[in-house]
């Protein structure tokens, strides 16, 4: 996952996410003084820059952005087939 | 920069647009170089790479002791590495605490080669060392998570920014200024400089403007951190074995390079920091847990035996085995679940198991946050035994805290969550104090242009290829490498050796042909280039190490072998330019009780121990 924009129009070019992001991933136009998501590939999806986005300007995306892989992986349709299977059959999820 | 000041807050915000206004989602287009910063030559007498726990208690020491001190930091101090994400903080109190107890858990629990002289030395000074935090003002806690008010906010950002005073992060910046201390902020530091033997700076890139910022220095204390393979999912990504690389190329000896820390993620969302971390980073760094094992065989046979099912034997049996499937396919905001193993009544019980309405247990089901980390407080520089100061071998360099001050006080594995900050506080001051008063003993040093000039074209070479490798395409390559089951957690030679393999192709062929236009290129590419000799030091020591021993697990050698690796391994530049790997011995002191039975003094086993050795399968090792 990796911060993804919500709306540029509530950036109110403050630059906190420019100051606090580990990672280079914002610039800033000072044209328009507005921040840039300039490399969200290096986003760690620590969400310092959301926290501190006073406009409310960003969200944290869980699509991955970059690779990233846990060491296991449980089995996702776990939640829409077994659950819905043991609900059906009057078993406790 | 100011502090506090200097970030806009909710309550200074201008009026927020209407509501019926469409969203804009396309970004603007990415600049050019930014501005330079003011400053690009600093001249002080101590010169602290990484404003994070150590690197804050660094500065402020020397500059106590009466030095001129500057901060180089990647980011922004209190934002940067992996301190802004610290929870708590462990300290000893002689009214709650066990020591000796405390001490023979560490001995026993760090499988035999921890170093418990610094860890006692640390404990030692924990106490003022918390206070010094509580000084800084980043030190708070509450009763119980629901008690902070935290549970009646269903947006994050809006409790941060109630809480806004009590926000620890902007206070390093704070503490910094008021100790008059510049800092060189978003600078990355990549080498040393060095004249008549003796280190006399440092160069570092301004990325967003790919300016080249020299520092001449008296003394260096590296407090840069140590590193990861994939980092999302634990905030490591900053830090990116930058001390280590510098230390390498002065031919200083790194230990540590073979035990692996994890972090837990979720695993149907490994990236997912923020969701199952929210509070850790939110809340008040406060005291939590403590030095408190009892001085019984019993008890520590237990704390070592559930250290071992947590940090070690859950995610050998994940990557053998696999996990169980998960209902939980969403990522929900979380309470950290810092449980405290005394009376939950008790005022010094800032955490309780209780979480009240609208809270959760922290969903983390499997390890893989952050590969090839380092074990807490078990790698960095070695800098002897005898030393508390993090006083290299190469004089006026200094080194403190996690990643890079390679004292081993935890062995091989993490003893006590929440001591890391406490050693990187009191480490942080050793150094400080020790290079200050080094400082006062030479004279100012003369910036060596020749060594500059090469540092910047080394810098600057991938913006001189007409094609080449993306940085970034290095760092994936590296982390399909690095994160493999089979190199991370349960491996052998033959495993080993192909990664090196693969390591070895990168470091020759595709690290020189890197290629760069903008300095964000340059810093990843210069992240790059560390990370890859990092991979090729902790494969090396890996192989070196062959038994199996804490957070070290080698499927061909599944035994402790006292008799060939109760000892240290140093991994360094030979003469020939190669990665050499050498033993290091330990004080007989560590080692406990050498005479007792194996199956006492390791009460806990790994997948084939007993096999290999003949011996009882009893203990915590499980097969699915």
């Amino acid at each position: 996952m990796s911060v993804a924009r919500l709306d540029l129009n509530k950036c109110v070019g403050c630059k906190n996410c420019v100051k606090v992001c580990p990672m280079d991933v914002f610039y800033f136009d000072a044209n328009e003084n507005k921040s840039i998501i300039a490399y969200p590939e290096n986003c760690q999806s620590c969400a310092q820059c959301y926290v501190h986005c006073i406009g409310k300007s960003l969200t944290m995306s869980t699509i991955q952005s970059n690779y990233s892989i846990g060491a296991g992986r449980a089995l996702r349709t776990y939640a829409t087939v077994v659950a819905a299977r043991e609900e059906d059959a009057g078993e406790p999820a | 920069m100011g502090g506090a000041a200097a970030f806009g807050s909710v309550a200074s915000a201008p009026v927020a647009l209407a509501d019926d206004v469409d969203p804009v989602v396309t970004e603007l287009p990415v600049p050019g170089d930014s501005a330079a910063p003011d400053v690009t030559a600093y001249e002080c007498d101590v010169l602290v790479v990484g404003a994070g726990w150590a690197g804050l208690h660094a500065a402020v020491t020397a500059r106590k002791a009466g030095a001129s001190v500057v901060v180089a930091d990647k980011g922004l101090p209190g934002y940067s590495g992996l301190a802004p994400f610290a929870a708590g903080c462990t300290y000893y109190d002689p009214d709650w605490d066990e020591y000796e107890g405390t001490l023979k858990a560490v001995t026993q629990t760090g499988e035999y080669i921890a170093n418990v002289d610094n860890f006692a030395h640390d404990m030692d000074n924990s106490r003022a060392a918390y206070e010094e935090n509580v000084e800084f003002g980043l030190v708070g806690g509450y009763l119980n998570a629901p008690a902070s008010g935290y549970p009646e906010y269903t947006d994050d950002r809006d409790y941060f920014q109630a809480n806004i005073q009590n926000e620890r992060h902007h206070k390093w910046m704070e503490v910094l200024d008021a100790n008059e201390i510049p800092v060189a902020d978003h600078v990355m530091v990549t080498e040393l400089l060095i004249d008549n033997g003796r280190v006399v700076g440092a160069v570092g890139l301004h990325f967003q403007s790919s300016t080249i910022v020299t520092f001449s220095a008296k003394a260096v204390v590296l407090c840069t951190g140590g590193g990861s393979y994939k980092p999302a999912g634990y905030v490591t990504s900053g830090d990116t074995f930058d001390g280590e690389w510098m230390a390498y190329q002065q031919g200083l000896s790194i230990v540590g390079k073979e035990f692996d820390d994890f972090h837990q993620t979720t695993s149907y969302q490994p990236g997912d920091y923020y969701y199952n971390n929210t509070w850790d980073y939110v809340e008040p760094y406060a005291p939590y847990a403590s030095f408190s094992v009892a001085d019984d065989a019993s008890a520590r046979d237990t704390y070592a035996s559930g250290k071992a099912s947590y940090m070690t034997l859950n995610r050998i049996n994940q990557a053998l085995y696999g996990l169980a499937p998960s209902p939980d396919v969403a990522p929900k905001r979380t309470f950290a679940s810092h449980g405290v193993e005394k009376d939950a009544d008790d005022p010094r019980a800032l955490f309780s198991a209780e979480l009240g309405e609208g809270g959760t247990n922290r969903k983390s089901d499997t390890y893989g946050a952050c590969p090839g980390m380092q074990t807490h407080m078990n790698c960095g520089i070695f800098c002897g035994w005898d030393d508390h100061d993090g006083a290299t071998p190469l004089p006026g360099l200094y080194c403190a805290g996690d990643g890079i001050y390679g004292d081993m006080s935890e062995g091989c594995m993490y003893c006590f969550v929440g001591s890391t900050t406490t050693h990187c506080s009191v480490q942080g001051n050793m150094a400080g104090a020790a290079a200050a008063a080094y400082a006062e003993t030479v004279e100012g040093p003369a910036l060596p242009q020749d060594q500059v000039d090469a540092i910047t074209d080394e810098i600057f070479a991938p913006t001189k290829l007409e094609k080449g490798f993306d940085p970034n395409y290095v760092v994936n390559q590296l982390q399909a490498i690095m994160i493999a089951p089979q190199i991370q957690l349960a491996r052998n030679a033959e495993s080993l050796n192909a990664a090196l393999t693969q390591v070895i192709y990168l470091r020759d062929n595709v690290v020189p042909k890197m290629m760069g236009y903008t300095g964000h290129d340059l810093r990843i590419a210069l992240e790059a280039k560390h990370k890859v000799l990092s991979a090729e030091m902790k494969l090396r020591a890996t192989l070196a190490r062959e038994e199996s021993r804490g957070m070290h697990y080698r499927t061909d050698f599944p035994y402790r072998d006292d008799k060939n690796f109760l000892c240290h391994l140093g991994v360094s530049r030979a003469e020939d330019g190669s990665v050499q790997v050498q033993k290091i011995d330990i004080p007989d002191s560590w080692k406990g009780d050498t005479e007792l039975p194996y199956e006492q003094r390791y009460v806990w086993r790994f997948p084939g121990e007993a096999e290999a050795l003949g011996i009882s399968e009893e203990g915590l090792y499980e097969e699915q």
